[in-house]
């Protein structure tokens, strides 16, 4: 396992976007799970999660990173660096919780592996990451065994799990697995009888309580980040996000260790819906980036007329002091003041908009 | 009229200098030029020449050619690459960390896909001065280029004592994944080279466990290429390594230029 904070890519994208990028908002950088860093469960190229984490110099941990001299092509033909865990895009809650309830217990489901005309066998609970398939059962099942061995590896060691989530169904087979759908190009075995469904706020709710149950096991006292944010497009499921942040917003207060903000779903969402190249992708990644690893929202924000000018250079733990100070006495502000914290968030959309 | 052969390499092409007048190979003209460790970064290529931007690489051509500081490519029907840090160290350092499916020394190692081993690989030899040279070439003339990499280091150095250079041949061989790994190497070379050169892999008669070279064919040449006193030198080959890896060279040139 590896910390990507010693990545010099991760460096160069720090470099890139501190050039890029030099008004973006004002604050101090989002917290990296300190004593075990950050994990990001999921993600792919419309929320690239883990990329903006390492962008803002967060600590993403990695089960199964890539050799450090790999070029960023072959990196992302073969889904490195695009999550802490090479399991596919995820999303859907109860495809997480099965994941990550297979790496502690090192268990397969049965017709995990599907074999291909050509005679290679892929691993169809991630079929997506990797451009084509395996020798024969052995080594796809051996293969499989490792990949969860450094999921549960990463997870004992993760203080901070963040888990984008965009969807409320899933493809399940009859024994109630559920896999991502099949990329093009990849064979589904007819005997799978893959169905279609849509998860319930009772089935979200058990899903939720036995995620949280593994990952506090694995690593007790474990902080879970919630985002929640639709896909783009056709693939967008928005039944599905407004009863999954509905139910996040429940199990943020039922649950130890648990956040979700919906001002950062908002933000995911924007980011996720910005065209390539748009020039805002950076400002906004890194707020969304800073909010999920719980930086306040009022950091994000520049100050206001007539409100004091930053302090000049400090030595770093006065400074580190300052700043707490500060969020003390900005944060005992809010509480009695709810709707500026409206206005607030209202102003921060705005600015994103 | 022979082939005349034109032999590029660092410290490596003594090996095949020394064995060439032992392979009594017929009708192909070797010249050779050298210069040690990755001295030939420092060789350009201007209007169809190789010349060398330093003095001391420039006398490294002279001495070991017979007089030329230069290499006119159109004087000669082929080139031979030898050396060049293509090397079987950089896939072990790989493995130092990481293992594909199949291999038995998984423990404690990121495991991928052999198919990201091989590209990966491939990428990595694809970056070394060898792949760089002979595009080159390849750039500038039509004229076939074969590649022989460094060898595997002599199979003694897997039981050296401590501070002798550790790149893991132990490790492997003690795994029985000495042979797959070699595989790998072999293939991943070719498939770098192949844009622009035809890579002749080292002899199977010379290799011991996959990754290492018989001791034999190591024997006194550190003596003959360094200078030195011997037992010192594991990745330097003799003339008898040459002498044997000497055919294969030319079958591979018949075979390119009929």
């Amino acid at each position: 396992m590896a910390d990507s904070t010693t990545d010099p890519g991760a460096r160069a994208g720090r470099r890139r976007r501190a050039a890029a990028d030099a008004d973006a908002p004002a604050g101090p950088s989002a917290p990296d799970g300190a004593g075990g860093g950050v994990a990001v469960l999921g993600g792919g190229p419309a929320l690239p999660l883990a990329a903006l984490l390492r962008a803002e110099g967060v600590g993403v941990l990695e089960a199964e990173p890539a050799p450090k001299q790999v070029s960023p092509a072959l990196a992302a033909r073969f889904h490195y660096g695009v999550s802490s865990v090479r399991a596919g895009t995820l999303g859907d809650l109860r495809q997480v919780r099965q994941f990550v309830g297979q790496a502690l217990s090192s268990t397969i489901p049965a017709r995990a592996f599907w074999p291909q005309p050509d005679g290679t066998v892929v691993d169809g609970l991630r079929a997506g990451i990797e451009p084509y398939g395996l020798a024969g059962l052995a080594a796809a099942r051996a293969y499989r065994l490792a990949h969860l061995e450094a999921t549960a590896a990463l997870l004992r060691r993760a203080a901070v799990v963040v888990i984008p989530l965009h969807t409320a169904a899933g493809l399940a087979a009859a024994d109630g697995t559920v896999f991502p759908p099949a990329p093009a190009g990849v064979t589904v075995p007819g005997a799978l009888k893959l169905r279609a469904q849509r998860w319930t706020r009772a089935d979200l709710d058990a899903d939720f309580a036995a995620l949280h149950a593994d990952l506090n096991a694995a690593r007790p006292g474990v902080a879970i980040r919630l985002i929640v944010a639709p896909l783009p497009g056709a693939a967008a499921d928005e039944a599905g996000v407004a009863l999954l942040r509905e139910a996040a917003a429940v199990w943020a207060r039922q649950f130890a260790g648990v956040a979700h903000d919906p001002v950062l779903d908002q933000l995911a969402a924007r980011l996720i819906a910005l065209p390539a190249g748009h020039p805002g992708a950076g400002r906004l990644g890194a707020a969304v980036a800073r909010l999920a690893c719980g930086a306040d929202i009022l950091d994000l924000l520049p100050p206001a007329s007539g409100e004091a000018a930053a302090a000049p250079a400090e030595a770093p733990a006065k400074a580190a002091r300052g700043r707490k100070a500060g969020r003390r006495g900005r944060r005992a502000g809010r509480e009695g003041a709810a709707a500026a914290r409206v206005v607030c968030e209202d102003e921060l959309l705005e600015a994103f908009s | 009229m022979p082939v005349r052969l034109c032999v590029i390499g660092n410290s490596h092409i003594a090996a095949l200098k020394l064995g060439w007048p032992a392979a009594g190979i017929a009708g192909i003209a070797p010249t050779f030029f050298g210069a040690p460790a990755d001295g030939l970064r420092h060789v350009v290529l201007e209007n169809g020449v190789l010349v060398p931007r330093k003095s001391d690489i420039a006398g490294h051509f002279r001495t070991i050619s017979g007089g030329s500081d230069r290499i006119v490519l159109a004087g000669h029907d082929a080139f031979l690459l030898v050396g060049l840090n293509v090397s079987s160290k950089r896939i072990l350092r790989f493995y130092k960390t990481h293992a594909w499916v199949g291999l038995n020394g998984t423990a404690g190692k990121t495991v991928v896909h052999p198919g990201f081993a091989m590209e990966f690989m491939t990428e990595r030899y694809g970056a070394t001065r060898m792949a760089e040279l002979a595009a080159t070439i390849a750039g500038a003339t039509d004229r076939p280029v074969l590649a022989v990499a460094e060898p595997h280091w002599a199979s003694w150095a897997r039981t050296a004592p401590a501070g002798t250079a550790d790149y893991g041949w132990q490790d492997a061989a003690a795994s029985g994944d000495g042979p797959a790994i070699g595989g790998l190497f072999v293939q991943a070379v070719a498939a770098a080279l192949a844009p622009c050169a035809q890579f002749v892999p080292q002899p199977e008669e010379t290799v011991e466990d996959g990754i290492m070279t018989r001791a034999d064919y190591n024997k006194d040449a550190s003596r003959l290429i360094g200078g030195e006193g011997g037992g010192t030198d594991a990745s330097h080959m003799n003339a008898a390594y040459g002498a044997v890896l000497w055919p294969r060279v030319e079958a591979a040139l018949r075979a390119r230029l009929h």
